[in-house]
């Protein structure tokens, strides 16, 4: 069993984590643990206990939270659920891009059902980088707003970039861009790859777990979200070391991942 | 009034971000020193704006521009991206509607939209009154029928075509009934599409509040009076534009007049508009409000120019002719929609292309069939099928046109 971070230097976090479950009804009463053994005896949770219970927030005041959806595919409704989210929450890994990169404008290209239209102004905003929101599917539309708003970093999943990118080719806009950030679920390996880009893994629409930057070497690794204890042995499981809208509590993710570290010591994690 | 016009007019004219006025109106700087003296200052026209590069012509610094959003596309005349400064005036106006009153009147709480900006619109009503919103994606209806029942709507925002689209998921969800309030915005509707939302929608009460992108926030609010009523008046926002209704370049003001609406920002816009021609048409209501309310009251007609055109099975719209060429992913510079009626009816579509055309006219027009609706649910396609009429044709243009929809 591999953590990160280290579980005994984290117990502390997940400690009070865990007295916070104790505050709302999702998880019932968890008791505290003493120790890291404790902890790793809490009971875990996945994606069918979230669909019948993740509506249990009561801990938060109806106007802090908005609502994610918890499917990439359209079509999946019977195992559809909302997943709450803090309406102020800031997209951490993207503010680290565009504090770094300084584009004049970031456009969004994501499916409307995403519902990440917040999260992703909030986050410009507190960059003070304006924003232009476009639909999927009308490229060509995008295009001419990209030119016209001098666009330079742009949001979209990996269908998106591979589909849009040959348009900007074509119009020579393609070198103007400062970085991409693509997002994808846990179980795709995105294959879109040109110049600067950030991927991202996400476990619902809009939630991220960990982001692999254009420096990275090691094929499909990503750096974890600083915002996640991650235990990885036969099953992975995540657990939020905040209090948030929707807290996972040793979540299983319904992937299977490897962590190890980088020659500089750095943490990293593959999806399988 | 006289005074917020000047100011605007010297933000907008010794602008350091902008030259835009300055090159408009050159040495002569206007003065209004009575309101009449408003009617001496140059309309500004859509095509004006259009025509300055996206960057010359925002009157902040890039840092302060929270989003840049893009206009619909229903005149008909191509979109135009417009700027939107930190903070934004969109929202309830403290004037008329003091607050957001009328939305918490009208029941409405958590409520599904169909406009992409929807976390503006949200944010702008959440200060006031306590309203969430959800993004209704159309093209994921499935999805979005399901999303609205779990995060249990009651009320519904945007435009006529996309709400009716989403009824029969509504419908099949169980909850096309639990929705009390609908604001709508956007095109104007025919009459038959009111009736069809209403059936739809049998537990909503409607209003339409009239707003513009290029204006970045609500014009003028239906009061609550009005509401009750079920009347389609609207009062001008005072806070936020001074406006004029243009018959032949003079304002009118009698009871019944009809015209253009013309706006002028009393606030520094990203871009403020000084005499700007909406393009949309209104008519006077000069008798007073029962609401008490002293302010100019009109009601929207539509799109000034011919937009739509009744027509066997439906109308020919050219928002919805705007969204099926979207929907098929077409940047169009104009688009012209000519329907004859030689026995059996049928449309030409002229269409000039922002970009190289990648199939040939026949096969478009196989898709544009497809897609183009007369009425809610009702495709061109299905009508051609009931041998109502003659398939769709379509003309590539080599030089842009105006957008209309003309009766050949």
């Amino acid at each position: 069993m591999n953590t990160y971070p280290d579980i005994s230097s984290t117990l502390p976090a997940l400690k009070s984590v865990c007295a916070f479950t104790q505050t709302h009804d999702l998880y019932g009463n968890v008791p505290l643990p003493a120790s890291p053994e404790d902890f790793l005896k809490l009971p875990s949770h996945d994606r069918a206990f979230l669909q019948r219970n993740a509506g249990n927030i009561s801990h938060l005041p109806e106007t802090k939270v908005r609502y994610l959806a918890s499917e990439f595919d359209p079509s999946k409704i019977d195992t559809l659920f909302l997943v709450p989210q803090e309406v102020d929450r800031i997209w951490d890994s993207f503010a680290q891009e565009l504090e770094r990169h300084k584009p004049k404008v970031a456009m969004a290209i994501l499916p409307l059902f995403w519902q990440t239209g917040p999260m992703f102004y909030t986050t410009a905003r507190s960059q003070k980088v304006p924003v232009t929101v476009l639909p999927p599917h009308n490229l060509p539309l995008a295009a001419q707003v990209f030119e016209e708003a001098e666009v330079e970093a742009i949001v979209t999943t990996d269908a998106t970039a591979l589909e849009f990118y040959p348009t900007l080719l074509e119009r020579g806009l393609d070198r103007r861009i400062k970085f991409w950030h693509i997002v994808s679920p846990l179980s795709l390996q995105p294959a879109f790859q040109t110049g600067t880009v950030y991927h991202e893994k996400h476990l619902f629409p809009g939630v991220p777990i960990a982001c692999r930057g254009p420096q990275a070497i090691e094929p499909h690794a990503y750096t974890p979200s600083p915002r996640y204890f991650f235990e990885c042995g036969d099953k992975t499981r995540i657990t939020s070391l905040s209090p948030e809208a929707l807290t996972l509590l040793r979540y299983e993710l319904p992937a299977k991942t490897r962590i190890f570290t980088e020659d500089n010591g750095a943490p990293l994690i593959s999806f399988e | 009034m006289i005074q917020k016009i000047n100011e605007v007019i010297q933000f907008a004219y010794g602008n350091p971000h902008s030259s835009f006025y300055r090159m408009k109106y050159g040495q002569d700087i206007p003065k209004v020193s009575k309101l009449e003296d408003i009617a001496q200052i140059p309309f500004l026209t859509r095509e004006e704006i259009a025509r300055t590069p996206f960057w010359e012509r925002v009157f902040y610094p890039p840092a302060s521009i929270q989003n840049i959003r893009v206009t619909s596309g229903t005149s008909g005349r191509g979109v135009l991206l417009m700027p939107r400064q930190e903070p934004s005036f969109y929202g309830p106006s403290s004037g008329v509607m003091q607050g957001a009153g009328h939305i918490k009147e009208l029941g409405m709480r958590r409520t599904l939209t169909t406009t992409g900006a929807y976390f503006q619109y949200e944010r702008s009503y959440r200060d006031a009154f306590s309203i969430q919103m959800l993004g209704a994606d159309l093209r994921s209806n499935a999805m979005t029928g399901r999303l609205a029942r779990l995060f249990c709507i009651d009320s519904l925002a945007g435009f006529p075509y996309a709400l009716t689209e989403l009824a029969s998921t509504l419908a099949g969800e169980g909850i096309a009934e639990n929705i009390t309030a609908i604001e709508l915005f956007g095109e104007k509707m025919s009459a038959k599409q009111k009736r069809r939302l209403t059936e739809s929608y049998k537990n909503a009460r409607f209003f339409s509040g009239y707003a513009s992108i290029e204006a970045q926030s609500v014009i003028a609010q239906p009061c609550a009076q009005s509401l009750m009523n079920g009347g389609e008046d609207v009062h001008a926002v005072l806070d936020y534009f001074f406006i004029e209704i243009i018959d032949e370049g003079t304002s009118v003001m009698n009871e019944g007049d009809e015209g253009e609406i013309v706006i002028t920002s009393l606030r520094p816009l990203a871009f403020p508009l000084i005499r700007y021609r909406t393009g949309d048409r209104a008519r006077v209501i000069s008798s007073s409000c029962p609401c008490k309310a002293n302010t100019p009251r009109f009601s929207i007609l539509g799109r000034f120019d011919a937009d739509r055109l009744r027509v066997a099975g439906g109308e020919i719209n050219l928002a919805e002719a705007t969204r099926a060429l979207h929907a098929l992913g077409l940047t169009v510079s104009s688009t012209e929609l000519v329907y004859r009626d030689e026995g059996v009816p049928r449309i030409e579509w002229r269409i000039h292309l922002l970009h190289k055309a990648t199939e040939s006219e026949v096969v478009l027009a196989e898709r544009l069939m497809k897609e183009l609706h007369l009425a809610p649910g009702v495709s061109y396609e299905s009508l051609v099928k009931e041998g109502i009429y003659a398939p769709l044709t379509v003309r590539f243009l080599d030089a842009p046109g105006k957008s209309k929809i003309v009766r050949g």
